[in-house]
């Protein structure tokens, strides 16, 4: 059987359950004003600490401005301090033997990769890369460093792909005993062999080989 | 006051330099115009000296001069002590500079002999660069650089040195407090730099051109000078000042008065929260009773005594006495 307990309401009186106002939101709200001006002030607003404090789109793209613009100074800053520690480096090495020693300004001309771009909506941001790209305002070297990568080995990475897709390509012309042409099987390599891709060779040709 | 040190010490400076000590309690700190000798007062900080509105800046007319080392050593405290006592400040600071450098700078050639340039990344990635700080190999070139960024941020600059070996080149951090100097002389009085001018551990030639770096160490006898050869002084200049400024300096005062506010909201809020109501039923006591440190009886008319639920005469009245517990307690 169950307990019940009645409590007899006197004129007025209701029943409501104990609630602490201290802190009150006042209170919390002048702390986070208080936060919000500090982190502004050492250069990291507060909305990406609290991503729930971020306001409209604007202000977002305001503050993602404002925060690569700290992030590339102190790049700039530390990258001199780079610099001149490989160079240093390179000139111990070339003394001690280390390096074949070279007279030119060769000796010196060394930079960094950066790491990957501060961006907050990283799809805005590609398009503006691909733009950038076919304009001509922006260099391979230039979107895959903001990406964190060395176009270098990219490119070193996309060789060896290429190769070794041609090297499939000629194992499927010899496993069909002929019935693929070698274009027709490097379109299937390139689409890593899903039957339902569009092959790459159509998108150039018409009408492709095998359809004639 | 200052002297040179034969290359010998200072190269074995730098290997002890993993945890380099310098007697903070030597520097002369000069107290702040407005009486009193803490730029912040709290009772939580066992600070008890009260200043209305701390000012660190004590000669505001000579911008070149604008902090001595005293004034500077405590803002660097408490930034210090705030980036790893407040997440707000960690975090802000940790995550800009991990954005910096935490990824990335990797090495690459721009010259035109590539097949040297080839040799020299090689080089670089694989010895110089992957033994590049004499701490050892936890700090890699990227965390080096981390370091360095999150100094700057607290300490508003750090001495990097240049630790030379057979092949290369390695660094050592020193943090912003072992530059400096140990009275508030504004030349040396002897040695190989007697006669420069001295400001916050910087030596300037006659140009007024930083040429040397003032290293305190354990005792005055210890103290090094290194040359701009030797070693580089790592800020991002903000005002006509040879040292760098901590980056939190304008607002120590505020993230400090937050945290203290934070840290007596927290304990509110903890003991607002360790305030059961005990009640006693048909079966005994609630089972959150259990005479554990955050059970406590509500005082009044049966003060001492477990309550029955039946003897109140109204909810209003229960309340109204569980509140008056609530505020004997703060």
């Amino acid at each position: 059987m169950e307990d019940y307990t009645f409590f007899k309401a006197g004129s007025g009186e209701k029943i409501e359950v104990p609630t602490s106002l201290n802190p009150s939101t006042n209170e919390v709200e002048w702390l986070k004003l208080i936060g919000e001006e500090c982190c502004s002030a050492m250069g990291w607003p507060i909305g990406l600490l609290h991503p729930s404090m971020l306001k409209g789109s604007v202000q977002v793209r305001m503050m993602e401005a404002q925060v690569k613009e700290q992030i590339r100074v102190r790049q700039k800053t530390l990258r001199n301090f780079a610099k001149a520690f490989v160079a240093m480096n390179i000139s111990r090495a070339m003394d001690a033997g280390r390096l074949p020693r070279i007279t030119n300004s060769d000796w010196r001309a060394f930079d960094f990769t950066m790491p990957a771009e501060f961006v907050i909506d990283s799809y805005y941001s590609d398009q503006m890369k691909q733009t950038g790209l076919r304009t001509g305002t922006r260099t391979i070297q230039d979107v895959i460093s903001s990406e964190g990568g060395n176009w270098e080995d990219v490119f070193a990475q996309r060789d060896i792909e290429n190769k070794r897709k041609l090297d499939l390509a000629a194992g499927l012309v010899a496993y069909s005993s002929g019935s693929l042409t070698f274009e027709r099987a490097l379109d299937l390599v390139a689409s890593y062999g899903n039957q339902n891709a569009a092959p790459l060779q159509s998108q150039f040709n018409d009408t492709p080989e095998e359809t004639k | 006051m200052v002297k040179r040190k034969s290359r010998k010490a200072v190269s074995k400076a730098i290997k002890t330099s993993s945890n380099p000590k310098a007697d903070i309690s030597s520097p002369v700190i000069t107290t702040s115009p407005l009486g009193g000798g803490a730029p912040y007062s709290s009772n939580n900080r066992r600070m008890t000296t009260l200043n209305i509105v701390p000012r660190f800046v004590n000669n505001a007319s000579d911008p070149y001069r604008f902090l001595n080392f005293g004034e500077r050593l405590r803002i660097n405290q408490f930034a210090l002590d705030l980036f790893r006592s407040s997440p707000l400040v960690n975090s802000a600071i940790t995550r800009k500079n991990e954005w910096v450098c935490a990824t990335g700078w990797h090495p690459i050639f721009c010259g035109q002999n590539a097949e040297w340039g080839k040799l020299a990344i090689d080089y670089l990635v694989n010895e110089a660069l992957a033994t590049c700080n004499v701490a050892g190999p936890n700090y890699t070139w990227n965390r080096t650089l981390l370091t360095i960024a999150n100094q700057i941020d607290l300490a508003g600059d750090n001495l990097v040195v240049y630790a030379p070996y057979d092949s290369g080149m390695r660094v050592a951090v020193y943090p912003s407090t072992l530059v400096g100097q140990r009275t508030l002389d504004k030349t040396i009085q002897d040695g190989r730099y007697a006669g420069s001018q001295i400001d916050n551990g910087v030596i300037f030639n006659r140009g007024n051109f930083p040429i040397a770096y003032n290293i305190l160490q354990d005792t005055p006898e210890e103290d090094f000078i290194l040359t701009l050869r030797e070693a580089a002084l790592i800020f991002e200049p903000t005002e006509l000042c040879p040292r760098g400024v901590s980056l939190l300096a304008s607002s120590l005062i505020h993230l400090l008065d937050r945290q203290d506010i934070q840290y007596y909201f927290n304990r509110h809020v903890k003991n607002a929260s360790k305030m059961p109501i005990v009640v006693n039923t048909e079966q005994g006591t609630g089972q959150d009773y259990v005479g554990g440190p955050g059970a406590i009886e509500i005082p009044g008319e049966n003060d001492g005594q477990l309550i029955d639920a039946s003897s109140f005469t109204s909810f209003n009245l229960m309340v109204r006495m569980a509140q008056a517990n609530l505020s004997d307690l703060r």
